[in-house]
């Protein structure tokens, strides 16, 4: 691993995103296809194959069912095709934060976007709005989430000038305080069924998803990685510091607030429709990190792909570790997750210093 | 951040979900729902003609399906011996029986009782009892008349969940958390906490001076009867807990009967859902037990042990016949539509034909002896032909 991150890290940026970028598409695609034919309704490799292939319009000549199809197509696939979305959302959130504040630990909580988000969340849960429509609960999330940030970046700035360590501080405080609001309220509720619906959410599921959930973070995500994508090279600039990215012509405050909503934006509504899933934005921005380098040219893209692997293989471990019966994705990004993150570091210590 | 404010969180919600299990008895699906509306219909019932060993009468309210018919009684058909009919008390017992009792043949006091923190001494009849768990409550105010009640947890005032609505809002004034100092206010001689009250809770009710017996009761139909005796036995209570003991013994044998010998490929396979429809209880759990007992093969115990979290794939992998979900999550969460309206789940037997039931879960998740009721409205759902125009009454408090 360290000599073939090595190895990819020498290479042009080019050779990276020639390299890299393919070899994780493949990977995707073979992990979609893997984690589709994987599931307590035993089908033959074979026909889930032929049943993908189908669906692109492709007929292989597999036999398969009507029910092998109805499988795949609808329970299987809209739930890998959002796993793989969130997990992106995720992952490109993470990427962009631990860039903008320039600090390891940054995720989408580090500036009060999960906690925001998960208030609002349980708020319409609790008052019973998220019943209204499948769309106020990424709504609520991403409108949550947004305030929150900008709670946060707005303390931060005070006086005209941003400080890194009052905005992390104040994204601490912020967390706390939301956090503690969401305990009270899950203590004062007298309605059970408000409390489970909101445990569900705060432990972060991806069952029963529909291609609904896919339509409404699809547009969000890829709009998201590309308008980020955009700024991939005012990011690596401003890891030299606000003074240094100015002077290189980088406008870093109205790159900040772009960033921040963008990043809310697509952390509201992965937080939406998967709950809060923990880990993804913190881990996968570091790993990617070790294997191809800072630049953000190259690292976001490779983030978001391996954001979705890695939210994929995580969820089609969490439906099949004891199947029928399932586990929360939450427990398996973080079982999978943290010993694989603390390998790495232990590999790569002379280069985890990452920023 | 966010596994950390996660972590806080669910720690926070698992706690207070674990309360309120605790106040329940032992199910997976704890309760809180002040309100008390009346089940939706929510799928087509299966009425048969009933038949002419039972006698007919009104269909109960606790199961009803989407464009259930009532069943009309036909007063053609002959009467015959129903489980409502008032079980005689019997004579006091030399001895009385059950895990937890040290000696049964000592029915004068003191008396010892082995709980799960030790024997304790019961030294005279209590007289002012407290029970925070709805389990305890339930069987509680079965065994003795409402004056020696001095405090039930605030579960019991909960329609979905207790069973005991009616005479808990007789004692408004006397509605307890676990909270000590106001149990300590109610004066009580006695304390009866499940097996999921914390130690520090119990360890402070006896640092001043309140006898506290914490039960480790069994959690099936069979361990009832040991269950309402080791209760009747605490409280001096012998006669009157052999006498519902009789009674529920009696509505199991009933239902047993009534269903008759079924080999186990005639049996319907059965899913219960609770808990948002998201778990369903395998092996080892109270949903295999009220199923088992009413005459189905309950399918998730086939493939895992305990409560556990079910996708929309595992219940299609199962493909069980009937579907049987908590009447508050139907009323709702409108749980019944949102199976319904699941392209995927058509594949599931129990939704194409229609056999999605909702059963209040009063009667599906509790310690106490109202199980049976569970028992008798899940074996009218699977067996309709034979239960039709059976009408199962609820048990009565000792006041009642």
């Amino acid at each position: 691993m360290g000599r073939f991150s090595r190895n990819i890290q020498s290479l042009s940026l080019k050779a990276k995103l020639g390299i890299a970028v393919p070899t994780l598409s493949a990977l995707l695609l073979l992990v979609v296809v893997i984690s589709a034919s994987q599931g307590p309704v035993g089908l033959p490799f074979v026909a889930v194959l032929g049943i993908l292939l189908a669906d692109l319009g492709i007929d292989a000549g597999a036999e398969y069912t009507q029910r092998a199809e109805i499988v795949v197509n609808q329970i299987r696939l809209p739930r890998i095709i959002t796993a793989g979305l969130v997990g992106m959302s995720l992952a490109i959130a993470g990427t962009t934060l631990q860039g903008l504040f320039r600090n390891p630990m940054a995720d989408p909580g580090i500036i009060g976007v999960s906690s925001g988000g998960a208030l609002a969340g349980v708020i319409v849960i609790v008052t019973g709005a998220a019943a209204s429509h499948v769309l106020v609960t990424p709504a609520a999330a991403f409108g949550g989430a947004m305030i929150a940030a900008f709670v946060v970046y707005g303390i931060g700035s005070i006086g005209g000038r941003f400080t890194l360590g009052i905005l992390i501080l104040a994204g601490v405080a912020l967390s706390s305080l939301l956090s503690a609001v969401i305990t009270f309220i899950l203590l004062s509720t007298q309605n059970v069924d408000a409390i489970r619906e909101i445990l569900f959410w705060l432990t972060g599921g991806l069952d029963a998803r529909l291609w609904l959930h896919v339509r409404i973070v699809i547009g969000p995500t890829l709009g998201g990685l590309v308008v980020i994508y955009a700024f991939a090279r005012a990011l690596n600039l401003m890891l030299l510091g606000e003074e240094g990215a100015q002077a290189l012509g980088i406008r870093v405050h109205r790159v900040r607030q772009i960033l921040l909503v963008v990043a809310s934006l697509v952390t509201g509504v992965a937080v939406g429709v998967s709950g809060i899933i923990g880990f993804v934005g913190l881990i996968v921005p570091h790993m990617m990190r070790l294997v191809v380098g800072p630049d953000h040219r190259i690292l976001l893209p490779v983030s978001a792909l391996g954001g979705a692997i890695f939210l994929i293989v995580a969820d089609t471990i969490a439906r099949t570790v004891i199947s029928p019966a399932e586990l929360r994705v939450g427990v398996i990004t973080a079982f999978v997750g943290a010993p694989f993150f603390i390998l790495l570091l232990v590999r790569n210590r002379r280069r985890a210093n990452l920023l | 951040m966010i596994k950390n404010l996660g972590t806080k969180i669910i720690f926070v919600g698992l706690a207070v979900l674990a309360m309120l299990a605790a106040g329940c008895g032992a199910s997976a699906t704890a309760t809180l729902s002040p309100t008390l509306v009346s089940t939706p219909v929510p799928t087509e019932a299966v009425a048969a003609a009933p038949t002419a060993t039972l006698v007919p009468t009104a269909i109960p309210t606790t199961v009803v399906a989407a464009g259930s018919p009532t069943v009309t009684p036909d007063p053609t058909l002959a009467p015959a011996p129903t489980p409502t009919e008032p079980a005689p008390t019997p004579e006091t017992p030399a001895a009385v029986a059950a895990p937890g009792i040290i000696d049964p043949t000592n029915l004068g006091w003191p008396r010892l009782v082995s709980t799960k923190r030790g024997i304790v001494e019961i030294t005279s009849q209590p007289q002012a009892v407290v029970t925070p768990s709805l389990g305890h409550s339930e069987m509680l105010v079965a065994l003795v008349d409402i004056s020696r009640v001095a405090g039930i947890g605030r579960h019991a005032y909960n329609p979905d969940a207790s069973n005991i609505v009616a005479i808990a809002d007789t004692i408004p004034d006397k509605s307890i958390t676990r909270d000590v100092e106001r149990i300590l206010l109610l004066d009580p001689d006695l304390v009866i906490v499940s097996s999921f009250a914390k130690a520090e809770f119990v360890e402070q009710l006896e640092s001043i001076g309140i006898t506290v017996v914490q039960t480790q009761f069994e959690d099936t139909i069979s361990g009832i009867a040991d269950n309402v005796r080791l209760m009747a036995y605490i409280l001096g209570e012998v006669d009157r807990g052999e006498a519902i003991v009789e009674e529920v013994q009696r509505r199991v044998k009933f239902v047993e009967d009534t269903i008759g010998a079924v080999p186990n490929e005639d049996k319907p396979g059965v899913m219960m859902l609770g808990y948002l429809s998201k778990w369903t209880g395998g092996s080892t759990t109270s949903n295999e037990d009220i199923i088992n007992s009413a005459g189905g093969i309950n399918l998730p115990s086939l493939e895992f042990e305990g409560f556990q979290e079910i996708g929309v794939e595992g219940i299609v992998a199962m493909n069980p016949e009937v579907m049987i979900l908590s009447a508050d999550e139907v009323r709702e969460n409108d749980a019944m539509n949102v199976l319904l309206d699941n392209p995927a789940l058509l594949l599931v037997d129990a939704i194409n034909n229609q056999q999605i039931y909702g059963v209040q879960r009063k009667y599906l998740y509790n310690l106490s002896h109202w199980r049976v009721r569970g028992v008798e409205e899940v074996a009218k759902i699977l067996w309709p032909d034979k239960f039709a125009g059976v009408e199962f009454p609820d048990f009565q408090a000792h006041s009642q």
